[in-house]
């Protein structure tokens, strides 16, 4: 090569080229590179993608379209705490077990169902609330009932219900209490008809 | 004393000390002695004490005062994290520089290849222990990468030094990411969990139900049928009862407890088995176990909320 005919261009251009090879290919252009390159730095590509088996998508499977069981009833929990006394649960667990247990002796029927039933009966509809109006007369106002405050009342007067009876255990008291208000006997009957009057004297009073 | 045990150094201040050294010459008469440590640092500095030791504060004048009043060699010493603080300052006034300059977008390449001191190690180098955050270390990389974003061949020595002192080695990446967890090589499952006070570690294989908790059978373990349910609870959710073999152990705290921690942890390593499984366990619950612990007592009361009964007088 002439060493006059060298021009600055030229020079700029090699320095560039060597810059070039000294930092190397940028871009994998073919397919060797590519593969070499993620060989390099595999992490990006091993992706920890999970595939099921057989096996596992038939044990979904098994329980597709099932509810979710729930842990407890509810309905016999809430009897249980409204039973409770001083947190003690497991007792109060063993005195329902046992009243449900006498109920299904008697009855012959699925203890949990008549509960539900009895309670689904004795549960008052609406009860009333004294709704402050500044003025001198306090008004009473029918309120309407969802299903968890009806049990609640039907609980309470069956408990207050056994309090006539004469066994020494609650379970007993319990389920004799139970089996009567499911026949139709509990003195609660008389305080629902109550609640209920009440309400439907106060009738004028229910804004809608 | 102890404020200024880490002092590393000691420079001649410059800022001005005359209004606190009025204050002092109302009170005090003797000057506190320079401990041994110091003095010998402070001639390493060269700074000369030309004032005698024994000669009274009020005899200096300010400029002697400024000369011999020991200095904290961090501006941000009596803040919480003052290496940190430093280094944040540091970066800032850096930035603040050169906030001008055009930048570039990193490449994923680079991104990948070099990377910051992790937390961990600038723990270490801040030596402030607990103190230091995971928002601390947040900002100072948020910092570093906009630094490192100015094009390349703006970027001032000044900027690349201090990169380059941030940069981390090799090794200090070694942590791979979590692991998603399987069986071991006898087919176990493992799963651990905490309830109230109570934690269990729980085992499971494929079987026909047998199940050990503490080394006792589970009706010897657990005499109460709505305890029993409650270990079951997981297996009938998946439809799958008495189709593991269970192996618990279980400490602290009382039945609740123990057979909940039990039962959370027995969802948790049914999971191994089919992560499949993982969305309807969660339906019932099983796959946040409940953090609620006992409330502490409090100080004035009986106990965490019951106030003392009121006495007239």
């Amino acid at each position: 090569m002439n060493k006059d005919s060298i021009t600055e261009s030229d020079v700029d251009e090699w320095l560039s080229a060597v810059k070039n090879l000294k930092n190397g290919k940028s871009m994998a252009e073919t397919e060797q590179e590519v593969y070499l390159s993620q060989l390099a730095h595999p992490e990006p590509f091993l992706e920890d993608k999970f595939e099921p088996t057989e096996e596992q998508l038939a044990e979904v499977a098994a329980y597709a379209g099932k509810g979710v069981p729930l842990k407890s009833d509810p309905t016999v929990d809430n009897l249980i705490n409204l039973i409770m006394r001083h947190g003690k649960k497991a007792t109060a667990q063993r005195t329902v077990s046992r009243a449900l247990y006498i109920i299904q002796l008697k009855t012959r029927k699925d203890p949990v169902e008549t509960l539900k039933e009895t309670l689904d009966k004795l549960g008052p509809l609406v009860t009333t609330r004294v709704v402050q109006t500044g003025t001198a007369k306090n008004k009473v106002v029918p309120v309407p009932l969802n299903q968890r405050q009806r049990n609640r009342f039907a609980i309470t007067w069956i408990l207050d219900g056994c309090k006539k009876k004469k066994s020494p255990d609650l379970a007993v008291r319990l389920a004799e209490e139970i089996i009567a208000a499911y026949e139709g006997k509990s003195s609660g009957y008389d305080r629902k008809a109550q609640m209920h009057k009440l309400a439907m004297q106060q009738r004028a009073y229910i804004t809608l | 004393m102890r404020q200024f045990s880490s002092i590393r150094a000691l420079r001649a201040p410059s800022r001005s000390f005359s209004q606190a050294a009025v204050r002092l010459e109302e009170h005090i008469e003797a000057r506190p002695p320079i401990p041994a440590t110091l003095k010998a640092k402070l001639e390493q500095n060269r700074v000369r004490i030309a004032v005698q030791s024994n000669m009274s504060r009020t005899g200096l004048n300010n400029y002697e005062y400024e000369r011999i009043r020991v200095v904290p060699t961090l501006k941000t010493f009596f803040g919480g994290n003052p290496v940190h603080d430093e280094n944040m300052n540091v970066l800032n006034g850096v930035l603040r520089k050169y906030i001008d300059l055009p930048t570039r977008v990193l490449s994923d390449e680079e991104l990948r290849t070099s990377k910051f001191i992790s937390f961990e190690t600038y723990k270490k180098k801040t030596q402030s222990g607990t103190r230091l955050k995971d928002i601390h270390y947040k900002e100072l990389t948020n910092i570093l990468h906009r630094l490192r974003s100015i094009n390349h061949e703006l970027m001032p020595r000044e900027v690349s030094e201090i990169l380059e002192s941030y940069r981390s080695t090799a090794s200090d990446f070694t942590g791979a990411a979590k692991k998603a967890r399987t069986l071991d090589e006898e087919g176990k499952a493992y799963g651990k969990s905490k309830r109230k006070v109570s934690f269990a570690e729980v085992w499971l294989t494929r079987g026909e139900g047998d199940t050990l908790i503490n080394g006792k059978s589970l009706v010897e373990y657990f005499p109460k049928d709505t305890d029993r349910k409650k270990i079951a609870y997981p297996f009938q959710v998946i439809s799958q009862e008495g189709q593991y073999n269970i192996f618990a152990k279980v400490s602290g705290g009382g039945v609740t407890g123990q057979t909940e921690a039990v039962m959370y942890a027995i969802a948790r390593a049914l999971i191994v088995f089919n992560p499949l499984l993982k969305p309807r366990l969660s339906k019932a619950g099983l796959m946040t176990s409940d953090a609620r612990n006992v409330e502490r007592k409090k100080p004035g009361k009986v106990k965490a909320r019951k106030s003392p009964t009121w006495v007239k007088r």
